[in-house]
């Protein structure tokens, strides 16, 4: 048998590395005990961007907030502003 | 076939049992690399578990735009398997095994001689060698997956598993030279 042969065999050996059939009871043996992988701190925001980004109503509900918020400040910004002005200080 | 995508939002929503799908789905793919990288078949069921626990507690960190699953798996893989090579003793290729000697079953026992000096070649390397070159070479990944495992450019993936390659092949001549 040819050296290049058997460097092909000793590739095909390392290939051929089959699991134990118990592995993933194992596996799922530890991850029923582990920590669940998910906090109900990230869950809830989650599924708050997924409840917006579902409909396009919400969506265009929380833009038009955004613009309203934005608008009010400004408006506010100029009204005190002038308040001072008034007031002379 | 559910995509892993899929299963991970399910995993991610409460339902631990999907995490199973994933399992079956890696579990070859992964014990063989650990079982390559650390050049030992005690243990290497052990450490496979130990990736798939820290994959599920940690899964809230894997961030799909980045990488695929597979390679993240890999990575934890990896990492876990340099550092359970870096607690064992070393291996040099000083350390080769003899040749054996003399006549009997020519063809098998030299099989099996140049098999074993292989092996300890591979776990000779240099652990970045070693990596590059059992991740491309055995698991079939490609160049731009054992980049992002190890981290590094893609030329730099080649390089290493051409410098393992050639200390293969030296391991080849030298026996080849022992045996004329």
């Amino acid at each position: 048998m040819k050296h290049a042969e058997i460097y092909r065999d000793w590739i095909e050996v390392h290939q051929r590395v089959d699991a134990h059939p118990d592995l993933v009871a194992n596996v799922m043996r530890e991850i029923q005990q582990a920590e669940p992988v998910a906090s109900e701190h990230v869950s809830m925001w989650v599924r708050l961007i997924e409840w917006i980004d579902a409909s396009v109503w919400l969506k265009a509900a929380a833009v038009g907030a955004a613009g309203v918020i934005g608008v009010g400040r400004i408006v506010f910004g100029i009204h005190l502003l002038l308040a001072f002005r008034l007031l002379g200080v | 076939m559910a995509e892993d995508s899929a299963i991970i939002d399910r995993i991610l929503n409460g339902d631990t049992e999907a995490f199973r799908l994933l399992v079956e789905r890696y579990q070859g793919p992964l014990v063989r690399m650990v079982r390559n990288l650390t050049g030992s078949e005690s243990g290497c069921e052990d450490l496979a578990q130990e990736v798939f626990l820290a994959a599920y507690t940690h899964l809230t960190s894997y961030d799909p735009s980045r990488s695929l699953f597979s390679t993240w798996l890999f990575t934890i893989a990896r990492n876990k398997c340099v550092n359970a090579v870096k607690k064992k003793r070393p291996v040099t290729l000083g350390q080769l095994p003899e040749r054996a000697g003399g006549a009997g079953p020519i063809v098998d026992a030299t099989r099996r001689e140049l098999l074993a000096q292989l092996d300890t070649a591979l776990a000779a390397l240099p652990a970045e060698q070693r990596t590059a070159f059992v991740l491309v070479t055995f698991e079939g990944l490609s160049y731009e997956e054992v980049a992002q495992i190890e981290k590094t450019r893609i030329g730099t993936v080649k390089s290493r598993i051409n410098r393992a390659k050639a200390k293969l092949a030296e391991v080849l001549a030298k026996f080849k030279e022992d045996r004329s």
